[in-house]
């Protein structure tokens, strides 16, 4: 009863509480299936903030979602109200002076792309899963190749129109952000940001080719003084044969200036664009899981060689110390995490926590979690279970 | 290569392909969620409505032959008997010798 009172708190039709609407969004990208209460599809800041009112008034939780292609389960919940942002889907202000753009929560990776292209800008964080809502990226603080030399969404991102657990409006500006991006939607909800975007720049590449990940990192390491170094990426010889390239280690630089000798800017975005789907050319060939790691320099040597000896494809960036490699199974995956804590690294970092991975997460961002829902959610209605 | 819904991972790229999830941003007719329930073993009267225009298989980086899994499912739902109403009336004409396509 408490739940249907949300059917007057929406639009007409954007309440449901079919079996096949609970079933659609019962599972993401994870794999993870829970079977939710109800969902609901604001379309307007007051929709959000009478369903979050009358959510804190009876302790209902409530799960942010956007496309659902989130890897780590932070999307889904039994027993909770899911909260479909894609109605937030306009595109509007492009700032040429400041060099920014308002988007809403739910506009997908890919739209923005396109309109971003046809006034000859783009936003660098570029996603491989381009499905992926705005709103999600930035709720997860994903980490992509071009990290390096950008940082990460709470550095890309200006601005954000949110609302905390309570239900009060916000606008997060600057360091201000960090309170929500990141967060997997569990300190507030967003509606709207402000990205800051580049106009569209030269880039040019390198493929060296490598005889161990040593000689990889040496590479890397003059990489990385470079000015404008865009991406450092390891492949191993599986993923080099994927990407086009012969069956060797490879290090793969992109510049965003005329440092690389690759200079022909279709060759250069052709190999970008193979670089961004490898993780889908390894599905194709029945690696269905990715296992990740944050690792310090001296650990990606042994990462390697652990990756090898297990016949594990691997790859990743270099520029931000995650690799990636690829597995065929969930069992495989376990193991591939409990080797990577053996190693004394994290297995994640790179598309957040969320439900998957919540016994991995550090101690300090654990913390971290705990004050901010003490400030913004202290009813700990948003997306509970996810970091606390 | 093609692969049968088993080894879908959920990616939702096939969604790019699925004209009518554009624009309706309906996830009972997701393109993916088409597919999930062909992994559940569960077929839908969805299934009627999915386009066979080989858009969404032509975006799975798994390379699923969706549509074909769409087909077999389909025929699953007639054994069943979960037919659409324009089919049934088709079915009943042939049967009386008629012209199945003639309203």
């Amino acid at each position: 009863m408490k739940v249907k009172a949300m059917r007057r708190m929406v639009a007409h039709g954007d309440y449901l509480d079919d079996e096949e609407s609970l079933r659609a969004y019962s599972y993401d990208a994870s794999g993870v299936e829970q079977i939710p209460l109800v969902i609901v599809r604001p379309r307007h800041v007051e929709h959000v903030r009478r369903i979050l009112v009358h959510a804190n008034q009876y302790r209902i939780p409530i799960v942010p979602r956007g496309s659902g292609t989130g890897l780590r389960g932070g999307a889904v919940r039994k027993d909770a109200v899911i909260m479909d942002l894609r109605g937030f889907d306009t595109i509007d202000k492009l700032d040429t002076q400041l060099n920014t753009v308002d988007v809403g929560a739910g506009v997908t990776f890919k739209a923005l792309k396109e309109w971003l292209a046809t006034h000859k800008y783009s936003f660098p964080l570029e996603p491989s899963n381009q499905m992926a809502t705005i709103g999600g990226l930035a709720a997860q603080n994903v980490i992509t190749e071009e990290s390096m030399l950008f940082g990460d969404w709470t550095e890309m991102v200006a601005r954000i129109e949110c609302f905390d657990g309570l239900g009060r409006f916000q606008v997060l500006k600057g360091k201000d952000v960090a309170k929500v991006l990141g967060w997997e939607g569990s300190t507030g909800v967003i509606t709207k940001l402000r990205l800051n975007v580049i106009k569209t720049h030269k880039r040019t590449a390198d493929v060296i080719h490598v005889n161990n990940p040593s000689e990889a990192l040496a590479h890397a390491e003059r990489a990385s003084q470079i000015q404008g170094t865009l991406m450092i990426e390891y492949l191993d010889e599986f993923s080099s044969k994927l990407m086009g390239l012969s069956a060797d280690q490879h290090v793969f630089i992109v510049y965003a200036n005329d440092a690389g000798s690759y200079k022909d800017p279709l060759k250069v975005n052709e190999l970008v664009q193979a670089r961004k789907r490898l993780t889908h050319a390894l599905w194709n060939e029945g690696y269905l899981f990715e296992g990740e790691a944050s690792l310090e320099e001296e650990q990606i040597e042994r990462f390697v060689a652990r990756c090898e000896a297990a016949h594990v494809p691997c790859y990743g960036h270099l520029g931000v110390g995650i690799m990636l490699a690829g597995l065929k199974s969930a069992a495989e995956l376990e193991k591939f995490r409990v080797n990577v804590v053996a190693l004394g690294a994290t297995p994640g970092g790179k598309y957040g926590y969320g439900r998957v991975k919540k016994e991995y997460v550090p101690q300090a961002l654990r913390k971290e979690a705990i004050k901010l829902k003490d400030q913004r959610d202290y009813n700990m209605i948003l997306n509970p279970g996810v970091y606390v | 290569m093609k692969h049968d819904v088993d080894q879908c991972v959920l990616c939702s790229l096939c969604n790019l392909g699925g004209e009518a999830y554009q624009l309706s941003k309906d996830e009972r007719r997701a393109p993916r969620h088409v597919v999930w329930n062909l992994k559940k073993g569960r077929e839908t009267p969805a299934l009627y409505s999915f386009m066979l225009n080989g858009r969404t298989e032509a975006h799975c980086p798994v390379k699923i032959a969706i549509d074909a899994e769409v087909i077999d499912g389909r025929r699953k739902l007639v054994k069943r008997g979960v037919e659409t109403v324009e089919n049934k009336k088709m079915v009943e004409k042939i049967l009386d010798g008629k012209n199945p396509y003639k309203s």
